[in-house]
């Protein structure tokens, strides 16, 4: 026992020298990290503060950029369009997914093949399904109004209208998302022990509070992921308003994302780009914190009501 | 003495050898040679290469590579790729409505060191003044352009209407297109027929002739002011007349892009197309298409104001093969590859000798060629180039938006006022 105790404190010193294996190992991606993840919003933050003169000689202008930007009615439009587009498309897509998920967590044949279809969606890049989306919902030669005519229904302007054009952006993100964000909540739920449920049962509790008091709670922390990564990709959302609708019509798609991209690629004002970038970046990192915050308050009284029920 | 004379002479000797090495070295030199790469847009594929095939096999040292994007991404093309400061191109084809733009951010180089006064006289003035920038030559023209109405015989015949005159005098107003195109519909009785599309719908170069035939422009003098210009009552009354074709009278087609245009016309399914003269070139291949053509119309209480302006060509200021770059631009612009250049893409020329010829040549009496007669008339009387603004790039990204919401039946004066607010914010960064 005292050789075992030697032998173990003879190892210590050992423990505490500085071992490199692991930090090489994570070198490379810290690498490729710092490169392409840290060094861009650090050089964004950098290039706002400064605009864009004769020559493209480049000078200091303080907070210029972002004040020139706050007082901007396009700034404030795109700023509305993102909010409303991000709160409604996360939500239907998290709760969408939830449904997916609790149906599809069953075991036979039937639902595997179905999750498989339903995963489809997800294998097809943004890029094709935009294009074909766009075919279905063109205004003039689409299919859906084909169709539409064809049961002699009022054809629809769609992608042409400002009142529809968002819905068919959110549309299109719904139909690869929904299947995307299933998947991880699917894994959630398959990691919940069947005998919390057979217990519930045998509580007589119903499907309601099944879902409530056990699924959900316990499904948190796949929940917490996909909400929160989930509303920074609808904050940064992209590429069907570049191939879709442009920002138009009358700017009614003209998220922020996308007037980065007009201001620093067809207007080549990089600075206001970069302004712009980073207020994104700001309003990502509030929304994530929030979200955080919100889900850690939750956790302490979930477990005072687990444990106010154990004394019950 | 005889020994000093005899030092000299070797002195002098070896001097002038050295002198014949120099030049020889410096000639070496100055002579084109290495790798330079043009940046262009595929439309203009053909003839661009053929100007280059013709180039390199004249100097065989040199090799030009020649990097191009649609038309339609090339302005965006240019932005990312010249406002990165990028070191990769040499030679960069210039819209007229962007030299000064690419001047003032400094993406292309001033070419007044290498064109002398009489080389820039070789061109037409006015296109030499669009190629500068406050008083500096940037970017020579390589063509001209200009804009037409064209008809689709087959189709004016099935309603019994006469051809239209080629006389520019006896042009068509844009009331007396509708009526036709509405009498040709109504006779034909097919959906998928319509009276008139314009080859670059939604884009300004085509549709700012309306309001400019009224009288109206889309800046003030200053090139930076569109509140009260872009929104005057003219500017709405001939949007009005735009949305009034696409959601009143029906005449012309909705949801089609600048890509479709010139193929409805050619499958037949267009009366009316207005196009750019270089057309006629493909019109007269397409088999089973009988077409005509008239001169750019106008608003009956209006004037003619016929769609023209040019290409250039600059040297970009990250070259790093300036001297073959330079040799390259001359030879595209002023020399033999300029001519391969407008025969191959049947271009409207730029250069006084060219233009001449249109006057002078017998074979621009005949069709089609004689659209080049009617060219240089419209060039000498009608033309009205597009604005001349520091923010044409920011311009015509915003109003060809506003077009097309103006196409697809969004209220005139609500898309005005908008890019009117739109535009006020980036003309910030220039005022």
């Amino acid at each position: 026992m005292i050789r075992q105790a030697q032998s173990g404190n003879a190892r210590i010193p050992k423990r505490r020298g500085i071992r490199l294996e692991p930090y090489l190992l994570l070198l490379p991606s810290i690498l490729l990290i710092g490169i392409f993840k840290i060094y861009p919003i650090f050089y964004s933050l950098a290039e706002s503060f400064v605009k864009s003169a004769r020559g493209g000689v480049l000078r200091f202008v303080g907070l210029d950029n972002y004040l020139s930007l706050f007082s901007e009615p396009t700034f404030a439009h795109s700023l509305g369009i993102t909010v409303w587009f991000c709160a409604v498309t996360t939500v239907l897509q998290v709760v969408l997914a939830i449904v997916l998920a609790l149906f599809l967590n069953r075991r036979s044949k039937a639902v595997r093949m179905a999750r498989t279809l339903i995963y489809i969606p997800v294998s097809v890049s943004m890029v094709i399904a935009c294009t074909v989306w766009n075919l279905f919902f063109s205004a003039s030669t689409g299919i859906i109004n084909t169709v539409l005519s064809s049961l002699g229904l009022r054809e629809q302007p769609f992608l042409t209208s400002r009142d529809q054009a968002l819905y068919v952006i959110m549309f299109v993100c719904c139909w690869k998302g929904i299947p995307y964000w299933m998947m991880f909540l699917l894994a959630g739920l398959q990691n919940i022990n069947a005998s919390v449920y057979e217990a519930a049962k045998l509580d007589g509790a119903g499907f309601w509070t099944t879902l409530f008091r056990i699924t959900l709670p316990m499904l948190k922390n796949s929940l917490v992921f996909v909400i929160i990564s989930d509303t920074l990709i609808n904050v940064f959302m992209f590429v069907p308003v570049y191939l879709l609708t442009d920002g138009g019509p009358s700017m009614s798609t003209d998220t922020l994302m996308y007037e980065a991209y007009r201001s620093a690629f067809s207007y080549g004002n990089y600075p206001r780009a970069y302004a712009l970038v980073t207020v994104m970046m700001i309003i990502a990192i509030v929304i994530a914190a929030v979200q955080m915050a919100i889900t850690r308050d939750n956790e302490p009284r979930a477990a005072r009501r687990v444990k106010g029920g154990a004394r019950a | 003495m005889k020994k000093n004379t005899g030092k000299l002479m070797g002195a002098l000797l070896i001097l002038v050898m050295l002198t014949g090495m120099l030049s020889l070295g410096a000639a070496a030199e100055s002579a084109p040679s290495g790798t330079i790469t043009v940046l262009s847009f595929t439309e203009y594929h053909a003839a661009v290469q053929a100007a280059i095939d013709a180039y390199t096999a004249l100097n065989p040292n040199v090799t030009v590579n020649l990097e191009e994007y649609p038309y339609a991404e090339y302005n965006d093309a240019v932005t990312i790729k010249l406002g990165s400061q990028s070191q990769d191109f040499d030679v960069v084809m210039t819209d007229a409505t962007m030299v000064s733009s690419y001047a003032y951010r400094g993406w292309i180089s001033s070419m007044d060191a290498y064109f002398t006064q009489d080389e820039k006289a070789l061109f037409a003035s006015a296109l030499v003044k669009t190629g500068a920038f406050e008083g500096q030559f940037m970017a020579p023209p390589l063509c001209n352009s200009c804009q037409a109405l064209f008809y689709n015989k087959d189709l004016l015949d099935a309603a019994g209407i006469a051809y239209p005159s080629q006389n520019p005098a006896k042009r068509l107003t844009w009331e007396e297109i509708v009526t036709m195109s509405q009498q040709v519909m109504e006779s034909l009785n097919d959906k998928t027929i319509y009276g008139l599309t314009f080859e670059q719908v939604d884009r300004p170069y085509q549709i700012l002739p309306l309001p400019n035939s009224l009288g109206a422009t889309a800046f003030g003098e200053d090139g930076l002011t569109v509140d009260g210009y872009l929104n005057s009552d003219n500017f709405k009354k001939a949007m009005q007349w735009y949305s009034d074709i696409h959601n009143v009278a029906n005449i012309s087609p909705k949801g089609t892009t600048a890509a479709d245009s010139n193929g409805l016309f050619m499958a037949g399914k267009i009366v009316f197309l207005t196009g750019n003269i270089f057309n006629y070139n493909t019109f007269g291949k397409t088999e089973g298409l009988n077409w005509g053509y008239t001169a750019f119309p106008y608003f009956a209480d209006g004037a003619a104001a016929t769609p023209t302006d040019s290409w250039h060509v600059g040297l970009s200021s990250g070259s790093q093969n300036v001297p073959t770059a330079v040799d390259f631009i001359k030879y595209f612009t002023l020399g033999e590859g300029n001519s391969i250049f407008l025969e191959t893409r049947g271009a409207f020329a730029a250069t006084i000798s060219a233009l001449e010829k249109y006057s002078s040549d017998a074979k621009y009496d005949e069709f089609p060629l004689s659209i080049f007669r009617l060219a240089s008339y419209e060039a000498q009387n009608t033309a009205f180039p597009r604005p001349s603004t520091l923010a044409y790039g920011e311009f015509e990204t915003i109003i060809g938006s506003t077009f097309s919401d103006i196409r697809n039946g969004v209220d005139v004066t609500e898309a005005l006022d908008s890019a009117v607010s739109q535009l006020d914010t980036q003309l910030t960064m220039y005022q």
